[in-house]
């Protein structure tokens, strides 16, 4: 694990100091910032309580959301995270930090990823084939024409949200990321379509591809 | 619907063997046949076509450009063209001219009347390009989620090169379920065309 | 076997095998043939088989040609024993037993006959379409950049599209000379046509060609004097100005909204002022610097030039009208002036008459004596020079009318046979389509009558059969019933003798006599026993004479002799090519090895 910032180390050196249980107190307080943002009076009560003052609290509570940051960022496991005790910090100081981190960690990579620039993601296909039988210089005539409506959205979504439309109402601001695009095809270019996109999907199922991945993500 | 020609037109027409002689007639027929359906070929001009009669020649040009265009807007045969023609009581040397030079014509006078029209985005091609996701600003670790970038586009007509119309990016499932939407219609497609 | 022979040659004929009318057993099938009728009902079949056509030439190839027909007839599911053999040495019950395979595995009729039926336009359309997606589904794929417009031509006789369309922009003006209708065009206008004006494929391009003169017809034949109509003008010349894409556009505008403005001087103080702003509009416009607050602005002062507009034109129009009228009070005044004159002129003249009447009546007397004899003269003249005239005019008259009339004669006659023409196709086309639909009932009902013979013969046949059937078991009976007696009598013989055999026996140890009979009893049984199992043997042999028989008859059937020495030929054929080909080998090896 890439060891305490600096400006970090000083501002949880407060922790070092304190007892487990002032060290729950303010692990909760930084959970709370996360869900709430920041709170001067909690502050204020905590430094009473603790006998420091409030200009004291805050910077730790931000390092501790800080750490909780970056530990998430390089996914620390348990056993990096002792190495905090070079840092002077006791074994049961470090397994309250450890529960905090881990606790907290599905979240903040969740909104890790949600602030990761966001594109198009396929998520729905209506069609209707039309034949198009007159136009203004050709009053006779019999083409095949297959309208599409790609939806597209850039979010991701559940599984058990219902595919198109059901919740639009109650997710308004969700709607806004959706596209809609209408487009139209021909048989033949259709099955060519077809042909080029399952060959695509072929290509993520071979052995050349597992063994890539592997390779790059050990 | 009837065909009805313009009286521009029709004097354009009956002028073609009076004004103008009936070989000049048969030179400026071809000629403008030709320029009408590949005008973006490289045509020798004709200067002789505009010698004699030049105010006349460009009319019947637009006249037999006309007539041409309408008889297959409108789905004529031969034979209904040639009606047509002797209802306004053409030069019968240049009305067998023009429904020759119909009938040698007419697929190449079916796609120009085909081409024209509106018509949404027309897809005619896809590509696509598979990443993997390593590590990011968000992670330093990546997911390693295989993402398709797929492209759907179709190419200038003029220049030829491509042109993307709609791009989006889907995992493995998502393309899957994209192209079984996409099979769903090809196969309501052959069941359609299927015989009886 | 020849009824089935006979079915098997009706329905190959039926499915359009080009078997000769004197075939009529399939013994008489060539190779060739069987090649030709087989090939055509695998493909019936299966239409999605590849299989050969037709017997080639050369040995090998015949090999390798029956090789895979065969192969082709066990994988539809063909049990029997089939090879080359079967189709290049045929006999006859073999081809029998895989025609009658084929024949029961081809298409029922019924499948195929869904033609001829009432169509209307609904579904001739509907029938296009399935046929378009079914030629779309499959052709292979073609990219667009090797397409004419994104439209292919499959093999069908109407064009695809299979691409983007052009969208309908036509030019809306169009130049096109208009010489010979009106007389009173300017000599300017006709300057310009005869040197200048370009030629319509010189005002649009390929994209546009087409939609500007489908759009230029349509305009002319709805509304004759569209290129007048200021208002029209107008509007394309706004929008065009609006669009501000094209800056020859806006050059043009503003020379025709110079142009309006000159005309209407009689609002010369509205007028000014509007142009005043067209043209700050114009230099704005010109120069192409429209950002979104100005634009705002002048198209509000466009809505309000567009109001003043619409006031200027609608007093030209008044003013128009006022100036017709006008003319038409000046026309009448003219006529009235030149009326007057004329009285005035009668009057003069009569005045000067009336002052010296005597000698002025002497005057007239005379003139009115030398006009009348003057007229005199004329008037011979004139007879003189009339009568040969009008006699020649009555000639050519006569003439005239008579050639008149065979004109008109011939015209009636081409417009009675131009009718006739059309009538006779219609009923050619109504005729060719009964033809059509007669054939096929006709076909239908052959094949009923056929069917309906053939089930009669194979009644009769079960009947036989049946019959047959019948005598068999009586005859079963009869032997079960001999074997019955037969026994029945050599078990009486067996005790019989055995009784006598034992009396004998008896009395020959007492008596000499006895004792020869009793050996000669001996031998007799031994004799007799001797002669039953030669009868035994001898039925045996005659049984088998005629399992032989049976077989010899079959191995004459299989032409065995024929075959061989086909075969012979064959093979003498082959070695001659492999022959050729080795020494062909050779003789290259030879230039490879000298070269």
């Amino acid at each position: 694990m890439a060891v305490l910032r600096n400006e970090q180390r000083e501002h949880l050196k407060i922790l070092r100091e304190k007892s487990p249980e002032a060290v729950v107190d303010l692990c909760k307080l930084a959970i709370d910032y996360l869900n709430n943002g920041p709170n001067e009076k909690k502050y204020s009560a905590v430094a009473k309580k603790l006998n420091t003052s409030q200009d004291l609290v805050q910077p730790t509570i931000e390092a501790l959301v800080c750490l909780l940051i970056d530990a998430t960022k390089s996914s620390v496991s348990e056993a990096d995270f002792e190495n905090l005790k070079t840092s002077g910090f006791s074994l049961d100081q470090i397994s309250i930090l450890w529960q905090f981190v881990s606790s907290k960690r599905i979240f903040v990579e969740n909104i890790l990823r949600a602030t990761s620039p966001r594109e198009f993601r396929f998520r729905d296909l209506e069609w209707r084939l039309d034949g198009k039988i007159a136009s203004r210089s050709l009053l006779y005539q019999a083409n095949p024409i297959i309208i599409i409506k790609l939806h597209l959205d850039t979010e991701q979504v559940s599984e058990h949200r219902s595919v198109l439309g059901a919740k639009r109402d109650e997710s308004k601001k969700k709607y806004e990321t959706a596209k809609q695009f209408l487009l139209q095809t021909d048989p033949n270019n259709l099955v060519h379509i077809i042909d080029v996109l399952e060959r695509a999907l072929l290509e993520s199922k071979t052995h050349r591809m597992r063994d890539m991945l592997k390779a790059l993500h050990v | 619907m009837t065909l009805s020609l313009s009286n521009e037109v029709v004097e354009g027409l009956k002028g073609l063997g009076v004004e103008i002689g009936i070989e000049l007639s048969k030179k400026l027929i071809a000629n403008a046949v030709k320029l009408a359906l590949y005008s973006d070929a490289n045509i020798p001009s004709n200067p002789e076509i505009y010698a004699t009669n030049p105010a006349f020649a460009k009319q019947s040009e637009y006249a037999v450009v006309t007539v041409l265009f309408l008889a297959t807007k409108y789905g004529y045969d031969s034979q209904k063209l040639r009606n047509l023609l002797e209802q306004h009581g053409l030069v019968a040397a240049v009305l067998e001219e023009i429904v020759k030079v119909y009938d040698t014509n007419k697929k190449d006078l079916l796609i120009n009347n085909l081409k024209i029209g509106h018509s949404l985005p027309h897809i005619t091609d896809a590509e696509w390009r598979l990443t993997c996701d390593v590590k990011s600003s968000a992670s330093d670790k990546g997911s390693g989620d295989l993402t398709y970038r797929i492209s759907l586009g179709r190419y200038r007509e003029k220049t030829g090169e491509r042109e993307s119309t709609v791009e989006f990016v889907c995992n493995p499932e998502e393309l899957q379920s994209f192209i079984g939407r996409l099979k769903e219609i090809e196969r309501h497609c052959e069941k359609i065309s299927a015989p009886k | 076997m020849d009824e089935v022979d006979n079915i098997i040659i009706h329905s190959l004929r039926q499915i359009g095998c080009n078997i000769e009318p004197d075939i009529l057993s399939l013994s008489s099938f060539t190779p060739e043939l069987l090649v030709e009728t087989v090939s055509m009902c695998l493909h019936l079949i299966k239409p999605s088989m590849n299989v050969p056509k037709k017997l080639p030439p050369g040995m090998a190839q015949r090999f390798t040609v029956t090789a895979s027909l065969a192969e082709a007839c066990t994988s539809i599911g063909f049990r029997g024993d089939i090879g080359y053999q079967t189709f290049l040495y045929s006999n006859v019950t073999e081809v029998r037993r895989v025609f009658m395979f084929l024949i029961e595995r081809l298409p029922k009729e019924s499948e195929k006959m869904v033609l001829a039926q009432p169509l209307d336009k609904l579904t001739l359309l509907e029938n296009e379409l399935q046929q378009n997606i079914r030629i779309q589904l499959s052709s292979p794929w073609i990219p667009q950049y090797c397409m004419k417009s994104g439209i292919r031509k499959y093999n069908s006789s109407y064009p695809i599209l299979s691409g983007e369309c052009t969208p309908f922009q036509p030019c809306i003006n169009l130049n096109i000379p208009n010489s010979l209708r009106k007389s009173n065009i300017p000599d300017k206008q006709q300057d310009y046509w005869h040197k200048r004006s370009p030629s319509v494929f010189q005002q649009t391009n390929s994209q546009t060609i087409l939609s500007s003169i489908i759009h230029k017809n349509d305009v002319a034949s709805n509304s004759s004097d569209f290129n007048l109509d200021p208002e029209e003008l107008m509007k394309s010349i706004i929008t065009k100005n609006l669009g501000a894409k094209r800056p020859s556009s806006a050059v043009d505008s503003s020379k025709k909204l110079n142009e309006i403005n000159h005309v209407d001087t009689s609002s010369s103080s509205s007028s000014s002022s509007i142009a005043d702003k067209t043209k700050s509009i114009q230099q704005q416009s010109s120069s192409g610097q429209l950002d979104g607050n100005t634009q705002e602005v002048l198209n509000s002062e466009i809505g309000k030039l567009k109001s003043a507009m619409d006031e200027l034109l609608t007093s030209r129009k008044k003013i128009l009208a006022d100036i017709t009228s006008i003319k038409e009070a000046r026309t009448k005044q003219e006529e009235a002036n030149k009326e007057l004159r004329n009285e005035r002129k009668i009057r003069e003249r009569t005045c000067i008459l009336l002052e010296n009447p005597e000698e002025n009546v002497k005057k007239m007397d005379m003139v009115l004596a030398a006009t009348k004899e003057r007229m005199n003269k004329l008037m011979e003249q004139w007879k003189s020079h009339k009568d040969p005239l009008v006699k020649t005019l009555e000639k050519s008259k006569s003439k005239n009318s008579s050639s008149f009339e065979k004109n008109r004669v011939i015209q009636n006659e081409i417009k009675v046979v131009r009718d006739k023409i059309s009538e006779i196709v219609d009923d050619l086309k109504h005729k060719n389509n009964l033809h059509a639909q007669l054939t096929t009932e006709l076909q239908k009902v052959d094949n009923k009558i056929s069917r309906n013979a053939y089930t009669t013969r194979i009644l009769e046949i079960v009947g036989n059969i049946r019959k047959q059937k019948n005598d068999i078991d009586k005859v079963l009976r009869d032997t079960r019933e001999l074997q019955k007696e037969i026994n029945n009598i050599n078990g009486q013989l067996d005790r019989q003798f055995t009784v006598t055999d034992d009396l004998l026996y008896k009395t020959a140890r007492r008596d000499e006599h006895s004792k020869k009979i009793y050996k000669l009893l001996a031998t007799l049984h031994s004799d007799c026993s001797d002669l039953v199992t030669l009868v035994q043997e001898t039925g045996a042999v005659l049984r088998e004479m005629r399992d032989v028989e049976d077989q010899i008859e079959n191995e004459k059937s299989r032409n065995i002799a024929k075959n061989l020495e086909k075969i012979t030929s064959d093979l003498k054929e082959m070695e001659k090519d492999s022959k050729n080909l080795q020494d062909k080998i050779r003789q290259i090896e030879n230039e490879i090895t000298q070269g």
